[in-house]
């Protein structure tokens, strides 16, 4: 007797509890879900990640360092954050004092806080604002509402979104270590779901 | 984070060492690499030359509140390679396949217990090597996957028991949502001379086409690394068999 493929047997009982086995040799792939190479994300994934212009690195890794801390995704704990600190500033809790830094508002006056006084744009040099200079952060899964709000706050102060962003990161760090800030986590179980 | 799940109903056929050389090389190629030894001989840790361990008992049988997590990551081991770490296994792996066939476990257990690592400075890949054995951690371990690799040595009855993964897998897939899905059977243990291994790797083919996964072949300096506590990559990183498993990380990268 020759050699025989161990798929020539069809019939043989699943005993995995399926209702039938293997029909023919030729369709297994067709019964098993095969991988797929990975593909670009989609746009709307690939808009949920926003990214903030002038917020410091080391802003950034103790945000990371909560996240760590807490095992969660460090974009939840920065949206945790904003969220705080727009309530904040809904409450009348964080109140912003931008200050005129050459010939724009911002909240981080080069010398410190309220060290700052008003010179007027003309007697300072003019400086070409460049973009790529500042420190970029992007956070994935801040929702567009959240966004939205930081960049209508920004706007009714005039000052960078960025900076707002830091600000309120700031914040939030500040009250999170101050033990202001409760946080409570929670498991999500995986789950099938028609609405994910 | 990417879950991949190393099975195959017969044992002998390189899951172990699949497992240590692909999380080492994706781990020298920047991927953090968590590898999870859920085998009773705990070969994973041996190889990588650490003392066994009940973490792959913790991580099977408690819950997934903060506590537990917590208790479980205690049991992570560095392995002494830059971003590859471990948990181990020992004998009370049984212990926790008996527990989770005696309670019949929900399906999704061992994914939800993997779901912790998926945070700030989790893994990029896990990557977990099971018995070979029936039913409840290696059904359960299959689920959890993303990606499923299934070695098989090239010979008869290794081939046959790939043909019960894939009756495991169908089912679950049919029949239990299971939303992984099969990277490819990777042949292991090849020599090109051997009529037998001509035959059993045309077989795969013909039925698996281009979803078997280029062969590695046997060699002598695969079956010396674990008594040197050694991955391929460190014990001849210039051999066929590190090209081989380079190669397959190179592949998983893409998926």
């Amino acid at each position: 007797m020759g050699r025989r493929s161990v798929w020539d047997d069809e019939h043989r009982e699943n005993q995995w509890g399926g209702s039938s086995a293997l029909p023919a040799p030729l369709t297994v792939l067709e019964q098993i879900p095969v991988a797929a190479t990975r593909r670009k994300p989609d746009r709307r994934k690939r808009d949920s990640v926003v990214t903030f212009r002038g917020v410091p690195e080391e802003l950034h890794n103790q945000v990371k360092k909560i996240a760590e801390g807490l095992g969660v995704p460090v974009g939840e704990v920065a949206r945790y954050l904003f969220e705080f600190g727009l309530g904040a500033m809904e409450r009348g809790e964080l109140r912003l004092n931008p200050t005129l830094a050459a010939g724009r508002r911002t909240l981080f006056p080069p010398k410190g806080w309220g060290a700052a006084s008003y010179t007027p744009a003309s007697a300072l040099p003019r400086r070409k604002a460049r973009k790529g200079n500042g420190p970029k952060v992007s956070y994935r899964g801040i929702p567009p509402e959240i966004v939205e709000r930081i960049e209508k706050e920004s706007g009714r102060f005039a000052v960078p979104v960025g900076e707002l962003a830091r600000r309120l990161l700031e914040f939030g760090i500040d009250a999170y270590q101050a033990g202001k800030l409760p946080v409570q986590t929670y498991v999500v179980t995986t789950k099938n779901t028609l609405y994910g | 984070m990417k879950i991949i799940t190393v099975c195959n109903l017969k044992g002998g056929v390189g899951k172990t060492t699949t497992v240590i050389n692909l999380g080492h090389e994706l781990a020298r190629r920047g991927k953090d690499v968590l590898l999870v030894d859920f085998d009773p001989q705990a070969h994973t840790g041996t190889a990588l030359g650490l003392r066994s361990e009940p973490g792959a008992f913790y991580l099977s049988t408690m819950g997934t509140g903060q506590a537990e997590t917590t208790f479980i990551k205690q049991f992570v081991r560095q392995t002494g390679r830059e971003r590859l770490s471990l948990i181990l296994g020992d004998l009370t792996t049984n212990a926790a396949q008996i527990m989770v066939q005696a309670q019949n476990a929900p399906m999704n257990i061992i994914r939800a217990a993997l779901e912790r690592f998926r945070c700030s400075g989790g893994p990029d890949y896990v990557i977990m090597d099971t018995a070979p054995s029936v039913g409840g951690i290696l059904e359960r371990a299959v689920w959890a996957a993303d990606l499923v690799i299934v070695p098989s040595s090239c010979e008869y009855l290794s081939t046959n028991s790939v043909r019960k993964m894939m009756e495991m897998m169908a089912t679950m897939a049919r029949d239990k949502a299971w939303n992984g899905a099969l990277l490819g059977v990777l042949p292991t243990m090849y020599h090109d001379q051997i009529r037998e291994h001509r035959a059993a790797l045309d077989d795969l083919r013909k039925v698996f086409g281009e979803r078997v996964l280029p062969p590695i072949h046997r060699a002598a300096v695969l079956a010396e690394c674990p008594g040197e506590s050694k991955t391929i990559f460190e014990k001849a990183p210039d051999s066929r068999s590190a090209a081989e498993y380079s190669a397959l990380c190179k592949l998983v990268l893409r998926y």
